[in-house]
């Protein structure tokens, strides 16, 4: 079963990688050895077979909004989020059982220091009705 | 050019026998599945043009063996150690072409390997897909198909060379892995059956082909026979379970000029042939109830009396709230929905159920027949949110609209 793993973060999160605009707020070797954690915890699970994608979005500042006004899509850029949490990643797993997607889910949380959701994703398959 | 399906079949039912052999003579199964694989690959490609050789498992057996030689030249250091352990993992003696498929089933779908690594490795290894073929089937990337299949082949080799072959108890257990794993195939496939979907379709006609393998090869588990069955009249129905557009279509609206005769007569004589062993399980009693949806001309005319019976027995073997779910439904249908319904609440409690949309689903289902159509709609959308299955959740979703546009 796949699940979605999302991390959030406000935009002192990209700071403090030094992804943001201002300075990095850890240093060099800290920003290092984050991204050498979660490298390895990659590589864990693509070596496992449970690793289905994942990506690190960027800066929220890049985000766009695109609706439909008239029955046309428009594009703006934003919204610049005062929101203090924004999704700043996201994995999407495929394991064994729930059981599983939590303890990965766990570790997950652990090497980015915050709370982090697990939300099943829908697929193809139905039962007899 | 692409193979005929006639050469598609050859090949894919030499592949274990070559990969056995090879497995048994060289003691690297890792290896071993590597180089048939590529063997495979070279099939479909020189077949189409000069023709199926006269020998097709001498000749698959020939260039499997070639590149396995050349693959255990590059770690020659290994080779050693390994052909060593080989005569531990693969007692020698002469075994026929049968023996070899049903060691290699059972090879993957060892113990030491979680349901989603058996059904990967057996789907390879003994049904002969490439990992493309499996990695569109389970809708996954490539790659994480083939790490999984690497990882599973390295555990299978490092499990094996310490634990001994399984004695004739250890067989029978394995075989019951065999089972729920082919059952797990089947199950991947059986889905609703739309645009890039289809082909998980595929998936279905392997699994009762692979439980057909067995069948035949230990034709004394009533079991194996049961679920072939069971296979086979589920089966039977897929023309009719979806409509143009994909979605669902439930048994009571299903037209069943569209069920697949032959199917179902093969699943029944099967049936019959196994409970005539009066050694009854769980496989052979879900044929048996799906035996009687077959025989019913209009849904009006099915003998829920029987269904009723049938899932009382398997409650008894196995209690699991989805047999007791299924026997609600059942009870509904011969009692009226009210003795459902409170068949329901025994479940209702149970932690196996939590969260499950089959709950409220069935729930829904109930209480629209007893004309409760709020209430219906609620329990049809409260299972919409529970599912995580496309499909259902379109059909759960629009019968909610449905009540919702027209109340009571």
């Amino acid at each position: 079963m796949k699940y979605m793993i999302m991390t959030f973060g406000d935009s002192a999160a990209w700071d403090t990688l030094g992804l943001g605009d201002r300075a990095a707020g850890w240093s060099e070797e800290q920003v290092a050895e984050h991204f050498r954690a979660m490298a390895a915890f990659y590589d864990e699970l693509a070596a496992s077979g449970e690793m289905v994608t994942g990506f690190g979005l960027a800066d929220p500042s890049h985000t766009m909004t695109v609706e439909i006004r008239d029955g046309r899509p428009v594009a703006s850029d934003g919204p610049y989020a005062e929101a203090k949490e924004v999704l700043a990643g996201f994995g999407i797993i495929d394991v064994a059982s729930r059981e599983r997607a939590v303890e990965l889910a766990g570790r997950f949380a652990a090497l980015v220091g915050a709370r982090v959701e697990l939300r099943p994703v829908m697929d193809g398959s139905g039962q007899e009705m | 050019m692409s193979l005929t399906p006639e050469a598609e079949d050859l090949l894919r039912a030499h592949a274990p026998r070559v990969l056995a052999a090879l497995t048994r003579r060289y003691g690297n199964f890792d290896l071993a599945e590597d180089a048939v694989q590529e063997a495979l690959i070279a099939a479909a490609a020189q077949w189409p043009e000069q023709g199926v050789p006269g020998n097709p498992p001498g000749w698959l057996t020939t260039v499997a063996t070639r590149r396995l030689t050349d693959l255990l030249r590059g770690e020659q250091a290994r080779r050693r150690r390994e052909e060593r352990e080989a005569a531990t993992l693969f007692p020698t003696g002469p075994a026929s072409a049968d023996d070899d498929t049903l060691e290699l089933l059972f090879l993957c779908c060892h113990p030491a390997l979680n349901p989603p690594a058996q059904v990967a490795l057996t789907l390879r290894a003994v049904g002969g897909l490439t990992t493309a073929e499996i990695a569109r089937a389970l809708l996954l990337p490539e790659t994480t198909l083939s790490q999984r299949i690497t990882r599973a082949k390295k555990r299978v080799q490092d499990a094996g060379a310490r634990f001994p072959l399984p004695d004739d108890g250890e067989r029978g257990r394995r075989l019951d892995v065999v089972l729920h794993v082919l059952y797990l195939v089947f199950n991947e496939g059986y889905t609703a059956s739309s645009g890039d979907d289809l082909r998980r379709g595929d998936l279905c006609v392997e699994a009762i082909r692979l439980v057909r393998m067995v069948h035949r090869l230990l034709p004394g588990v009533p079991e194996t026979g049961g679920l072939l069955a069971l296979l086979l009249l589920t089966d039977a129905r897929r023309a009719a379970r979806t409509g143009p557009g994909g979605e669902l279509i439930p048994l009571a609206e299903q037209d069943r000029a569209l069920w697949d005769r032959a199917a179902i007569g093969e699943g029944l004589a099967l049936l019959e042939e196994v409970l005539a062993r009066r050694r009854p399980g769980p496989y052979q009693l879900q044929a048996a109830v799906a035996a009687l949806h077959a025989e019913a001309a209009r849904f009006e005319d099915t003998d829920w009396a029987q269904i009723v019976a049938l899932y009382e027995v398997l409650d008894r073997l196995e209690a699991n709230p989805m047999v007791t779910l299924n026997r609600a439904v059942a009870v509904a249908m011969l009692r009226g929905p009210a003795a459902g319904l409170a068949l329901l609440e025994e479940v209702a409690g149970d932690e196996r159920m939590a969260g499950h949309h089959r709950l409220p689903a069935v729930r829904a289902h109930l209480l629209e027949r007893a004309g409760e159509r709020a209430a219906a709609a609620a329990e049809y959308r409260e299972a919409a949110r529970r599912t995580t299955s496309r499909p259902e959740q379109r059909y759960l979703a629009t019968r909610a609209a449905r009540l919702d546009r027209h109340p009571g």
